[in-house]
């Protein structure tokens, strides 16, 4: 590993920024996030960035290194610099930009509120039971730190801006934990249709390559509602038994 | 270095283009380019020639003894429930085969990632800004005409099934060989072919996302139905590399054809193993 390295860092808000350079000394197991840090303790204090756990289990230090959404603290620096010994760090894209790093995510907390929750199936007997595997297809999802890295990836809002017509990638991954839940009984098909825009996806996998908690986000998420959906309003075959059985 | 003004901005957030990749991401696109455009080319190339599919022709160019091979693109064998059919309608019978084939890969999950990255650019590669967003339409994805077609995906499926049954037959076919001596078993290079294009084309098609939502992927409780649940335990296993079972099966059923032209049209002997 290179003793030095250079950091281009973006600084910066909504009303212009730039990149700006600085020298940090590298130390064997560095990542991102610690070069970050020695700028703010010894450069620059006024660098804004936002973590918590330096785990990888938060979920907040999401940013872009060298154009694609990582953790800064998962990403180990002698991974990133090129050949010059330069690393880009950029705030995520997608969201809007308070300052430096640091962005405003919480377009995101709204679009979580409008889920349907839970809801345990009447008459169901207490103490309640369930198979392990009918739950281990939601326990997968239920590893989501919710740093948003597949929602700054997924082009549909990050280059289309279509966050009034999608959900994204992350909420795809709750909505399918909750429907695929063995005790569940709301009906969430025409909401995933209408309100959270699934169609939308065109599974180009950008959300699953990026996900630091390795969720097949499209594999076992989005295309499993993709397919739940297609049986309720584009599967002419199963609509027509649906109509001539009465069922709904 | 790069730098930007709120006159760059939109919504508030810092532009997509700043700061983006520079590693070699065209890699992938390029080569799915050169896959898909030459087989894409070959196999129209094969269909219009409407030739040496069947490899008893070879009989009339003067060999001795021919396995009984007939090539993928022929399968479901339309030119001999429908004889005449290429003077009758003046088109090659393998078009209408080739649309079971076509229509389930233009349609199948992994394939339409690969599409709407190399040649739709939507996008390029992850993270990297999509060109000529100022052009371009309002983006619907899926949701509207005509990508919302996708969603038949399993319709192409439940044709591709009938089709993988065939293959199997050809394959049962290509056990005997056609000479002097009239029909009888046996085994050359040209089976073994036959028989990887008929494995991995099952492995492609079993591990298709709509067959794993059809196996047990539709259902709350697959423990209530324990035998669906093993097979689509089976079948998620085997989707997790849909990816190359998708490439793989499109070269062997190219290699397959190949195979059976050159063996037809008298160009090699088909060297027998047993
Ligand atoms: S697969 Fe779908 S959700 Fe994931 S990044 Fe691509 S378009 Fe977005
Ligand atoms: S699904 Fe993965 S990438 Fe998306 S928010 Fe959760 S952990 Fe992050
Ligand atoms: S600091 Fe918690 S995920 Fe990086």
């Amino acid at each position: 590993m290179r003793d030095t390295i250079r950091l281009r860092v973006f600084r910066g808000d909504a009303s212009g920024g730039e990149e700006r350079e600085y020298e940090v000394k590298t130390f064997p197991g560095m990542v991102v996030l610690d070069a970050i840090h020695q700028i703010q303790g010894e450069q620059d204090g006024t660098l804004a960035c936002r973590w918590n756990c330096k785990a990888a289990k938060c979920g907040s230090c999401s940013a872009e290194i060298n154009g694609l959404p990582r953790l800064m603290c998962k990403s180990r620096v002698e991974e990133f610099y090129d050949a010059a010994g330069v690393i880009r760090v950029h705030p995520i894209k997608t969201f809007p930009l308070i300052k430096d790093l640091v962005t405003d995510v919480s377009w995101n907390y709204k679009v979580a509120e409008s889920i349907p929750p839970l809801r345990i199936r009447e008459g169901t007997p207490r103490p309640l039971r369930m198979d392990q595997s009918d739950v281990e297809r939601a326990q997968e999802f239920r590893k989501c730190i919710e740093c948003f890295l597949c929602q700054t990836v997924c082009h549909v809002l990050r280059d289309h801006n279509r966050t009034d017509a999608y959900f994204g990638p992350r909420y795809m991954v709750k909505i399918a934990a909750l429907d695929m839940h063995p005790l569940d009984s709301v009906e969430r098909r025409s909401f995933l249709r209408r309100s959270a825009g699934v169609g939308y996806c065109n599974i180009t996998k950008c959300c699953q390559e990026v996900c630091p908690e390795h969720i097949h986000i499209t594999d076992n998420a989005i295309i499993p509602l993709k397919e739940r959906v297609a049986d309720e309003f584009y599967d002419p075959i199963r609509m027509l038994v649906r109509r001539l059985s009465g069922r709904k | 270095m790069a730098s930007y003004s709120a006159r760059d901005v939109h919504e508030d957030r810092a532009p997509v283009g700043m700061g983006s990749r520079t590693d070699r991401w065209w890699i992938e696109p390029v080569l799915v380019i050169l896959t898909l455009v030459s087989f894409s080319a070959y196999a129209m190339w094969r269909a219009f020639e409407g030739n040496y599919y069947d490899s008893l022709q070879a009989l009339e160019r003067g060999a001795r003894e021919v396995p009984l091979l007939l090539s993928p693109f022929y399968s479901p064998p339309f030119h001999e429930w429908f004889p005449g059919f290429k003077e009758r309608f003046a088109i090659s019978p393998a078009l209408f085969v080739l649309v079971f084939p076509l229509s389930f890969r233009a349609t199948c999950y992994y394939c339409r990632r690969s599409y709407y990255r190399a040649f739709f650019w939507d996008p390029p590669a992850c993270g990297l800004p999509e060109p000529g967003m100022a052009k371009r339409k309002r983006y619907t994805g899926e949701s509207a005409w005509p990508f919302v077609l996708q969603n038949l995906h399993r319709y192409a499926l439940y044709f591709i099934l009938i089709v993988v049954a065939f293959h199997y037959k050809h394959l049962y076919d290509a056990c005997f060989v056609m000479g002097d001596a009239g029909r009888h078993f046996g085994i050359g290079l040209g089976t073994m072919i036959m028989g990887l294009d008929a494995v991995l084309l099952s492995l492609y098609v079993f591990s298709c996302h709509s067959w794993r939502h059809l196996i047990g992927g539709g259902l709350n409780l697959l423990s209530s139905a324990p035998i669906r649940l093993r097979l689509w335990r089976i079948v998620s296993a085997l989707n997790a590399r849909h990816g190359l079972y998708f490439w793989l099966s499109l070269i062997t059923v190219g290699l397959a054809d190949l195979y059976v032209r050159l063996v037809a049209s008298g160009i090699i002997a088909d060297p027998r193993i047993i």
